[in-house]
């Protein structure tokens, strides 16, 4: 297993490695540049604005590197001449691993770039508290509200940047699962690659115009997305499990009633 | 001959008639009533009551015809010498039956009636209807025998028209005609723009009435008539033993149409359709549904797209599902392009022009199709949801005519989603690579968000309404910009494509 996955890793080395990098420098641009714009009331918000644009493209970051792994192999039927040296469960287990794994590493770096860019490179910035709580007349700071773990927010901004860093990882690996997915039943490299950047548009599109925009999966991938507070643990998985959901009747249409295989039969 | 005749006219007249006297009994009961018209002006108003008429007489006598259509018994056919003696004979038996079926609503009418004031002459001033018949007619009685003789002409070449359908092609062509035509009439009485289309109402052939309010109308009923009767006479005395076929099963061949095989499938036009409603539907709820909105508000927030400053994710998502899709589908299109075993496709292809110019041409007409789709479905939902047609109520400058600037915004689409398709396969013929050629044009959607004055003149998404001048006090640029921009773009990029650059794609 550890030998298919090192294969797998030299495979999709360099693309990964490059979108590591270029995603990295690009966060640490646009973290030391976006924010001066704006007023803030604490030091994490400028790595919340400055990952805006990553926010919208992160499928791609996701996908792109990686979604084409499964698709070359199974077109000129590579595939074959892999059976008689490793079980086909191992073998796409390995990949899957590989390609969640790259992805998973991939976004958390990018992330976690920001934070560090944020809180440690960038000079600290001048705190606006703009708004007046009406009531009592004081400043209110409405930070704890519009964040998962508003407290952790305010207390320890690096472990919050942390661990929505983690997070934003693992819903990376989500999407590059998808268009791993994706390249075991289509035929179709296009599809493959802009497939799960379609889905997250038109999930995004539709829940908003729903009235349901905190279950999207960018308000999942970044809870400051929403002005509302309305963000809850709900919220947060919600998103995500309407993928793995997609994924699942994606799985069940292609292999059960169209009755696609993996391996060329 | 004459034999025919009877059994036909015993067939006709059965105690299915019952049915009509009732139905007529019950109308003009009901109006008698109430009425406050003279003996022969109220007979005149029953005789030209379009409800009536629509709803009760045409359905019975469609009925009735077609109980009466039946197959040629071939013991009949062979004692007769000629085919067009035995159907011209139906023929007349068809036009005696309808003087029979228009007889007795008037003999009811006129029983029903009795004891009404005789007054022989117009004396409403106030009804439009009989208004109009006072300028044609001297007197209501001659009004009615002219309805009636017109109502006993137009039924009878109905009914003769449908015996020729029946004869041509079998019983369900002729049911199927009969509702589409009965369901295009009734929908005729409720919109007016229907009732517009020529020779397919069947009730201008029937209700006198219906021709009065132009010239124009009397020349398009009477011209109807003829040429239905010219063509059932025509087909019967020449073709009456033709069977029509219809080979719709055409494959024209050649690279275009294999291409167009590919692209123009009903699956893509499904998905086409179903996004294009579905934004549609959406903008429509959202925008209120308040009474002023107009048909081109609603046409104008469809294509708003998003604005010039900020950056705001719904409109700017929306943008991009409603230029994307059709950019979408020809990607995946032009990815199994190059995907297919395509060598005996290029071996049989004589000059390499031809493979671009069939996926330019097929691709038009894709973008054109999506731009149609787009109009057709938006006018019918704005119809369905009773939008006003005035105009605009959101402020909007100078206003020349409301359909203009919709009919402008519906090109400058069209124009910039064959720009953004012809940079995508600019993009496409240089690296090969369709994910990278389609997601840097759908980028190109996202420069407006740059706050950079000049960059509201790239031709990307500049047929959006909120980048024009449309509305008052927007930051955009002038429709007539916007086409030379987009024209210029999609020259340039266009011709360089077919002049010079589509070699790339048989370079390796």
């Amino acid at each position: 297993m550890k030998r298919l996955i090192l294969l797998e890793w030299q495979k999709i080395k360099w693309p990964v490695l490059g979108t590591l990098f270029a995603g990295i420098v690009a966060s640490i641009i646009l973290c030391s540049t976006l924010y001066k714009a704006y007023a803030l009331s604490s030091q994490l918000e400028v790595w919340e604005i400055g990952m805006g644009i990553i926010n919208f493209v992160f499928p791609l970051i996701a996908v792109l590197p990686t979604g084409w792994l499964m698709y070359y192999e199974r077109k000129n039927n590579f595939l074959i001449y892999t059976l008689p040296r490793v079980s086909k469960k191992d073998y796409i287990l390995a990949k899957w691993i590989v390609v969640a794994g790259s992805a998973f590493v991939t976004m958390f770096a990018i992330a976690f770039a920001g934070v560090l860019t944020a809180l440690v490179i960038i000079p600290q910035i001048q705190v606006m508290e703009t708004v007046i709580d009406t009531v009592s007349g004081q400043y209110r700071t409405t930070l704890t509200d519009s964040h998962v773990l508003g407290s952790l927010f305010e207390t320890n901004a690096l472990k919050y940047g942390f661990l929505l860093s983690l997070w934003k990882g693992v819903l990376a690996a989500l999407m590059a699962s998808m268009g791993f997915i994706f390249s075991l039943y289509i035929k179709n490299l296009f599809i493959i690659m802009t497939g799960p950047f379609l889905y997250y548009m038109l999930e995004n599109f539709t829940l908003a115009v729903l009235q349901i925009p905190q279950y999207r999966l960018v308000t999942s991938f970044e809870p400051t997305s929403l002005s509302a507070s309305s963000i809850s643990t709900l919220s947060m998985l919600t998103g995500p499990g309407l993928a793995i959901l997609f994924i699942v009747i994606f799985v069940f249409y292609f292999a059960k009633l169209k009755k696609v295989t993996i391996y060329p039969s | 001959m004459r034999a025919i005749l009877w059994r036909d006219l015993r067939h006709y007249f059965s105690a299915k008639f019952i049915f009509l006297i009732l139905g007529c009994l019950l109308f003009t009961f009901a109006e008698r009533q109430s009425t406050a018209y003279s003996y022969e002006q109220f007979i005149l108003s029953m005789v030209s009551e379009h409800y009536y008429l629509t709803f009760c007489m045409m359905p019975i006598f469609l009925i009735f015809l077609y109980k009466c259509l039946e197959d040629d018994f071939e013991y009949v056919l062979i004692r007769s010498r000629k085919y067009t003696h035995y159907f011209f004979t139906k023929s007349f038996a068809i036009l005696l039956q309808t003087l029979g079926f228009v007889g007795v609503q008037i003999l009811l009418i006129l029983v029903v009636s009795v004891g009404l004031p005789f007054d022989n002459q117009f004396s409403m001033e106030d009804n439009e209807l009989f208004n109009a018949y006072a300028k044609l007619f001297d007197t209501p009685v001659a009004a009615i025998i002219t309805a009636l003789v017109f109502m006993v002409i137009g039924l009878s070449v109905l009914g003769i028209f449908f015996q020729m359908i029946h004869h041509f092609f079998d019983k369900k062509v002729t049911s199927i005609l009969i509702i589409v035509l009965y369901v295009l009439m009734v929908l005729g009485l409720k919109i007016p723009s229907f009732a517009e289309i020529p020779l397919i109402m069947m009730n201008d052939y029937v209700i006198l009435h219906y021709s009065f309010s132009s010239p124009f109308e009397w020349i398009r009923n009477t011209t109807g008539i003829f040429l239905v009767l010219v063509i059932v006479v025509i087909s019967i005395r020449y073709y009456w033993n033709k069977t029509p076929q219809f080979n719709i099963d055409i494959y024209p061949t050649g690279l275009t149409f294999y291409y167009a095989r590919l692209i123009l499938t009903r699956k893509n036009f499904m998905i086409m359709i179903a996004v294009v409603s579905f934004i549609a539907l959406w903008k429509l709820f959202n925008s209120g549904m308040n009474s002023e909105m107009t048909q081109g508000d609603y046409f104008l927030l469809l294509l708003y797209g998003h604005g010039l400053d900020g950056f705001h994710m719904i409109s700017f998502l929306e943008q991009l599902i409603l230029n994307g899709v059709p950019l979408y589908l020809l990607a995946i299109f032009t990815e199994t392009l190059c995907d297919s075993t395509r060598l005996d496709l290029m071996v049989r292809m004589q000059r390499k022009v031809q493979w671009v110019k069939a996926v330019l041409l097929n691709s038009a007409a894709f973008i054109i199709i999506y731009v149609l789709f787009m109009a057709l479905v938006s006018f019918s939902i704005s119809f369905i949801a009773g939008l006003q047609h005035n105009g605009f109520s959101l402020p909007v400058i100078e206003v020349v005519s409301a359909n203009r600037i919709i009919l402008q915004l519906l090109y400058l689409k069209l124009f910039d989603l064959m720009w953004q398709f012809l940079l995508f396969f600019l993009i496409y013929l240089r690296w090969k690579d369709v994910t990278v050629a389609f997601l840097i044009v759908l980028s190109t959607n996202a420069l407006i968000l740059f706050p950079i004055k000049w960059l509201a003149f790239f031709p990307t998404g500049i047929s959006n309404a909120s980048r024009l001048i449309i509305l008052e006090d927007s930051s955009g640029i002038p429709i007539l910009h916007a086409f030379l921009i987009l024209g210029v773009g999609v020259l340039i990029i266009g011709g360089s494509i077919l002049f010079g650059q589509y070699n790339r794609f048989f370079q390796t």
